[in-house]
């Protein structure tokens, strides 16, 4: 399991979560799946 | 040699002892240097498309290993001669990392759909794209042997390693990265 006390660990997701929100900003780019899945592993960010 | 921290956690996740192992995009060859270095294989082959590096690559090995068994392979990482190898009851170990995930998926779906019979692992790295690549492994039935984060030069780098043997599912975002081996003093 990721280790969400890790913070290593917390950074690289959360990193990875905003990328994807920056790129769901473009509306020619489909990436609803990617965010629904790391908002998920990811429900307080 | 000193090598990076991605390449010191790829070549530590490489724990069994293989027939032969593949450094696929190997560039300079560290990653299967490392590999000779601790005899994980019985042969290590290193595989890229550039001719410079490989002569290059070559001429160093033939210097640096002459005891050991490798071979230098200057070819397109799809059309590994995989099946020239195989073993009974041995699977190759098939190493693609410092790509995108993009070109990293093409290679393995052309390894996987043009040699089905043979067995093989991956030991996979990719720069970019990593939800990709683990929707495409799961497509093409590979599973979780084990997983792990890297942070190397301010970067972070998923490393996955797979079979077609294996019965754990490969998740889009992960499950079990693990933490020991993360940091490195």
């Amino acid at each position: 399991m990721w280790n969400f006390s890790d913070s290593v660990h917390l950074t690289y997701l959360q990193q990875t979560l905003n990328h994807y929100r920056r790129m769901a900003c473009n509306p020619q780019q489909d990436v609803s799946a990617e965010l629904e899945a790391y908002r998920r592993l990811l429900p307080d960010v | 040699m000193k090598v990076s921290r991605r390449l010191h956690q790829l070549s530590e996740m490489v724990r069994d002892h293989y027939s032969h192992i593949w450094d696929c995009c190997c560039d300079h060859g560290l990653l299967g240097q490392l590999l000779l270095d601790r005899g994980q294989a019985d042969c290590v082959h290193f595989v890229d498309v550039v001719p410079a590096l490989m002569t290059q690559l070559e001429a160093h090995l033939q210097q640096t290993y002459s005891g050991k068994r490798w071979q230098v392979h200057c070819l397109d990482v799809a059309r590994l001669p995989l099946s020239n190898y195989t073993q009974a009851g041995k699977p190759q170990l098939v190493i693609i990392a410092g790509v995108g995930g993009d070109l990293l998926m093409d290679l393995v779906t052309a390894i996987c759909q043009s040699q089905p019979n043979v067995s093989v692992e991956f030991l996979l790295c990719p720069v970019y794209h990593t939800y990709k690549v683990r929707r495409a492994l799961a497509d093409l039935s590979l599973g979780l042997i084990s997983e792990t984060l890297v942070e190397d030069k301010q970067r972070f780098y998923e490393i996955l390693h797979v079979s077609a043997a294996a019965c754990e599912p490969v998740t889009p975002v992960g499950n079990r990265c693990g933490t020991s081996q993360i940091r490195f003093t």
